[in-house]
């Protein structure tokens, strides 16, 4: 009985570090649908110059689930036009469609920056403004990607261990 | 959505809601000027008002709506639904076209580079110029420009805002659709300053009928050899012909087969005449009917229609008067 009782625990605590360890590449992805997010919105700028509203939508195919329904609802809200800025649009589609649990509260509030910071500037500006957030998040794409072997085999590290010495304490 | 509520989105709050209120007829507002730190002045039914702070409309500027240097940056995210970089081009011509095909002017601070205008920062006047499309108001001239069922090669001459735009507009609708003077026939439109069709999107928010191809926000000299090749239009309508390219494609047109109906500031063909440019095309008679508009009885008074001997086939003086 302490046998598979312990067995349990052990298999328990490796599945917790595996899911951090999931968790940790999932992140990834997502930041780099956001990453692929932004490289169409310098497309639709940079040659469709298209308004937002209607390159929302061409986007929202190009995308992977996680941020459909985010461009859908700020293409919708665009067009309503109620008087609100791109900003206040921008944090209202995010916090209301944004639900991605991998993401971390650094990259929603760097999405956040993402609509503070456009809607108003000319071509040139718009432009170079999307690329500079495409590089900051390229950079930090670049980062978690040269962690994620370290992270993972500690994630699964410590998974293990931690399961062992409940056993033990638990023993 | 409402004519009314289409137009309001481009305000910030407080002005919505004073323009949504029913204090005035949408259909008699002409244009609404913005200026910043400035009373918003509304030209409505040829007199011009001051908005006061409850939206009504009032002759004294005591008490009137000032909009604020916020209002209008707010104003102008909206007019460019957003998305400034996509307007580029326009704001370089200094307008933008929004929904419902009204015009917005715009004015601030130029950036030049070399002759050209670079772009328009820290814009700090709008004058948004409502369009009103008026339906038929071209029946009375069709008599005058066709004959045995093909429409003659036209000039449309009037001082600015004397309704040259909206008579092209609806000779554009008639020939497409086809009327009791002549069957429908494919009219290509150059529509350099989204005046003719106001195109919001690529789509005309006017009635140009059911044969028209139209190419918004396009040179009208490059504008018209595309359609030539392409589109094969029997009629070309152009607004506001003047450069050497402009006169270098209508010849070009002429030389293919194409009918053409074009629009020219002026008050009198005289008057054209001093301009070398367009002397060339009345003394080559590549026009055979110059509709001369005026506002005499208001915008949108024929004064005359002549041939293409310059002889009147229209007087006003010597026939009822039409009024567009």
């Amino acid at each position: 009985m302490k046998l598979i009782g312990s067995i349990l625990v052990v298999v328990a605590t490796t599945l917790i570090g595996e899911y951090y360890a999931n968790g940790y590449k999932m992140r990834i992805k997502y930041l780099m649908e956001m990453h692929r997010l932004l490289q169409m919105l310098y497309s639709e700028v940079e040659f469709s110059r298209g308004v937002l509203e209607e390159a929302l939508l061409q986007m929202e195919r190009g995308v992977g689930n996680g941020y459909k329904q985010f461009l859908r609802e700020l293409s919708k809200g665009l067009s309503v036009g109620n008087g609100k800025s791109l900003e206040e649009h921008w944090k209202e589609a995010v916090y209301e469609y944004l639900h991605i649990p991998y993401l971390e509260k650094e990259d929603y509030e760097f999405f956040l920056s993402i609509g503070e910071a456009l809607g108003y500037l000319d071509y040139e500006m718009e432009r170079r403004t999307i690329a500079m957030y495409i590089e900051r998040l390229q950079k930090k794409i670049d980062m978690l990607e040269k962690e994620v072997s370290n992270k993972c085999k500690l994630y699964h590290t410590l998974g293990v261990t931690i399961g062992c010495m409940v056993v033990l304490v638990l023993i | 959505m409402e004519k009314r509520e289409q137009l309001a989105k481009i305000f910030p709050q407080t002005m919505r809601k004073m323009f949504l209120k029913d204090s005035f007829e949408f259909n008699k507002l002409q244009e609404i000027r913005l200026r910043t730190n400035k009373p918003v002045i509304i030209s409505y039914n040829n007199r011009e008002y001051y908005v006061s702070n409850n939206g009504k409309l009032q002759t004294d500027s005591t008490d009137a709506y000032l909009i604020s240097k916020r209002e209008m940056k707010e104003t102008m995210e909206f007019v460019s639904s957003y998305s400034l970089y996509a307007y580029e081009e326009e704001i370089k011509q200094g307008f933008i076209t929004i929904q419902g095909g009204h015009r917005v002017g715009l004015a601030g601070k130029v950036v030049v580079e070399g002759e050209k205008v670079k772009l328009i920062k820290y814009i700090s006047c709008m004058n948004i110029r409502l369009a009103h499309e008026v339906i038929g108001c071209g029946d009375k001239i069709m008599p005058y420009i066709v004959t045995n069922s093909e429409i003659e090669n036209t000039l449309i001459i009037s001082p600015p805002s004397a309704g040259k735009t909206t008579l092209l507009r609806d000779i554009i609708r008639q020939c497409s659709n086809g009327n009791s003077f002549l069957k429908g026939i494919s009219v290509g439109v150059v529509d350099e300053r989204s005046e003719i069709g106001a195109c919001y999107m690529g789509e005309p928010q006017n009635d140009l009928g059911i044969r028209t191809d139209i190419l918004d926000n396009c040179p009208k000299a490059v504008g018209i050899m595309m359609l030539i090749r392409t589109m094969s239009p029997k009629l070309i309508a152009v607004d506001e012909i003047g450069s050497k390219e402009d006169i270098e494609a209508i010849l070009y047109s002429c030389n293919c087969g194409c009918s053409l109906i074009a629009t020219i500031h002026g008050s009198s063909l005289e008057d054209l005449e001093k301009k070398p440019r367009i002397k060339e095309l009345i003394e080559r008679r590549i026009f055979s009917r110059f509709v001369i508009l005026d506002k005499t009885y208001g915008v949108g008074t024929v004064a005359y229609v002549l041939n293409e001997k310059k002889e009147p086939i229209y007087d006003r003086n010597k026939n009822s008067y039409i009024k567009l």
